[in-house]
């Protein structure tokens, strides 16, 4: 139980429409260990790496439909860990690329997402939930629609929608599962 | 906060698009307040010039979003936090 951090540096995030799945290695996407896991996602820090103006129109959103053939393990010099020396090794599966078909981006109306675009050209975005504030994943399922909501996989794409264009950037995602 | 004090930033239309509004745009440090729906709990980014009143729960005494806001006016609405939507839902997912 602690505070763990998700980054990846100088992936290439092109777009992809809500309700699609993306390219491998184009997104981070995020799955809760168990079914009663439940995980508070803390902050979200982008910061672009483009060498020319380009729009990243990035947001992190539930995922409708999971991915198949099981995740990839993360390859330097993407990584995951906790912020705790000696912590209790609670890990979420997060993963940029997965074995046959990626996970989709939900498009659902009642979909809870967190807009984070920017000028990937020396731009940063940073968000971080206030306390009670974080946006919390429960369980290990995809998105359900309905009441109540429920979702235990998310995803950080570069969406189309919103003059999104491809582009890179340098990210980091901070968490806890309790 | 969306700092584009390195970069050449957004236009305002680019701005507008992204979701933050005109006052995003620019070469400039963004900061915005954003709140959580009590109900669904979304995140929203406050509108700084917005004049229309905003919704609010006076049973949880909390902010919520527009979306819910309508919602809590249907006839057949039933007051549910998403706190409380989250205890379901792990109570549902314990139980065998």
């Amino acid at each position: 139980m602690a505070k763990r951090t998700f980054a990846t540096s100088g992936l290439t995030f092109g777009t992809v429409n809500l309700g699609s799945a993306p390219v491998t290695s184009q997104y981070m996407a995020m799955v809760g260990s168990s079914t009663t896991q439940v995980t508070d996602i803390n902050e979200i820090l982008i910061s672009g790496t483009a060498s020319a103006s380009t729009i990243g129109a990035f947001t992190w959103a539930p995922i409708s439909v999971a991915q198949t053939g099981g995740a990839s393990a993360l390859a330097s010099p993407n990584s995951d860990g906790p912020m705790q020396s000696n912590a209790t090794p609670v890990a979420n599966s997060v993963f940029v690329a997965a074995v046959t078909t990626q996970p989709t981006v939900s498009a659902g109306i009642t979909a809870s997402r967190i807009n984070l675009g920017l000028n990937t050209f020396g731009g940063i975005i940073r968000w971080n939930a206030a306390p009670t504030q974080q946006y919390t994943l429960i369980g290990n399922a995809v998105f359900a629609a309905g009441t109540p909501v429920t979702f235990g996989q998310a995803i950080l794409v570069n969406m189309t929608q919103g003059t999104g264009a491809s582009t890179t950037a340098n990210v980091h995602i901070i968490y806890e599962p309790y | 906060m969306l700092d584009h004090r390195a970069s050449p930033g957004l236009t305002p239309e680019e701005s507008v698009s992204l979701g933050y509004g005109v006052s995003a745009s620019g070469e400039k440090l963004y900061e915005a307040k954003t709140n959580h729906c009590s109900h669904c709990g979304t995140v929203v980014i406050m509108n700084p010039q917005r004049t229309r009143e905003r919704s609010f729960c006076q049973a949880c005494s909390k902010y919520i979003c527009d979306n819910c806001g309508v919602s809590m006016k249907l006839p057949d609405y039933v007051h549910k936090t998403y706190t409380q939507q989250q205890e379901e839902d792990l109570f549902l997912l314990s139980t065998p």
